[in-house]
């Protein structure tokens, strides 16, 4: 019988040692433990030796929470997408460097603790439990956020299905005027004139 | 000219997801909603497609499938999705560029299964396996056409 959940510690073990070997974990660039059967359940401390990473993906996992990121001191783009993450919770640590943050298919509901992460330029979170506008409004105070996906939500299945997808985008942009593209498509210079209005 | 020579290289892998599609018939899709229960490895490849257009999948759960552990198929959502009448028109229409990074993360478990590829499929369930070839094509430009556009902005 298979064991319940695979270890941090150990997927992370597997990945330095690569198909090569012997990487020490604080030289490591990127780290995907992504679809890991058994799943990961667990953040645990052994991601603090990962000094130099700039992209940690764990997603297709089952984890429930985000934690133990203090040590990631370089980490650019940080992949939860498809676990069961409730809640955009102890990204302070590396919320001066993180510009991408994947979290879709997940179950977060809000949007609290995105405000910190100052440089972020791209936030997808498709398929999460984002219904209320508050929520959006949120972003407004990341200067630099380019990219945003938010499809699947229950705030845009309700648009969608009143057939106002244009008025949506135009919803959205007036609380984050600095979006480039939005669920994938770019922001045109019409949405932006209606948005300002 | 070296963004021109890139983009043909993403140049087979569009024209191999358009005859993958071009495969397929509604007859086909008509065929495979009356199953049951489809092989597995199509419930899979419908998950790729799934996960493509942004829409629900479940919890990753694991299962043993001839001795290899597979992801478990969201097939309610995938009957769901062949439910639409320009179901095979929407993929044909499919926006490429809207693909990212996460979605062909999210897909790579599936392409690790050891069956997950067009023979298998096709073996399991006909021409609808042509969706492998389809799915696996939009990743394969995406790779492409982010080393390409920095280029051709310049």
């Amino acid at each position: 019988m298979a064991a319940k959940a695979t270890p941090c510690k150990d997927a992370l073990a597997k990945w330095a040692a690569g198909p090569g070997g012997g990487a020490p974990l604080d030289a490591l660039e990127r780290v995907e433990l992504c679809g890991l059967c058994p799943p990961i359940e667990k953040m645990d401390s052994s991601l603090a030796g990962l000094k130099r990473c700039r992209h940690l993906a764990l997603s297709t996992n089952n984890l429930d929470k985000i934690g133990n990121l203090a040590g990631l001191e370089a980490l650019e783009s940080l992949s939860l997408g498809r676990n069961c993450i409730k809640k955009l919770e102890n990204l302070e640590a590396v919320a001066g460097t993180l510009q991408q943050l994947w979290v879709s298919y997940n179950q977060i509901d809000r949007l609290a603790g995105i405000e910190k992460c100052i440089q972020l330029r791209v936030l997808y979170a498709s398929n999460n439990r984002i219904k209320d506008w508050a929520e959006v409004e949120r972003l407004a105070a990341l200067p630099l956020l380019e990219h945003l996906l938010l499809i699947g939500n229950p705030l845009y299945c309700e648009w969608r299905d009143n057939n106002a997808l244009p008025q949506y985008r135009v919803e959205v942009l007036k609380r984050v005027p600095t979006l480039k593209k939005l669920d994938g498509q770019p922001v045109d210079v019409e949405e932006r004139e209606a948005a300002r209005k | 000219e070296e963004a021109e020579r890139d983009l043909a290289e993403a140049k087979p892998a569009l024209d191999a997801a358009l005859s993958a599609l071009n495969s397929i018939t509604p007859k086909d899709i008509g065929a495979l909603k009356a199953l049951k229960n489809p092989p597995d490895v199509i419930k899979r490849i419908f998950d790729c497609v799934l996960l493509l257009r942004h829409l629900p999948v479940n919890k990753a759960s694991w299962q043993d499938v001839k001795g290899a552990m597979v992801l478990a198929g969201t097939y309610e959502e995938a009957v769901k999705m062949m439910g639409d009448m320009n179901f095979l028109q929407s993929l044909v229409n499919f926006p490429k560029e809207a693909i990212n990074d996460e979605t062909v993360e999210l897909l790579q478990p599936y392409f690790a299964a050891p069956d997950f590829n067009y023979d298998s499929a096709k073996k399991a369930s006909g021409n609808v396996a042509g969706l492998c070839n389809w799915a696996a094509s939009m990743c394969k430009y995406h790779e492409v056409a982010k080393v390409v556009e920095p280029k051709i902005a310049k």
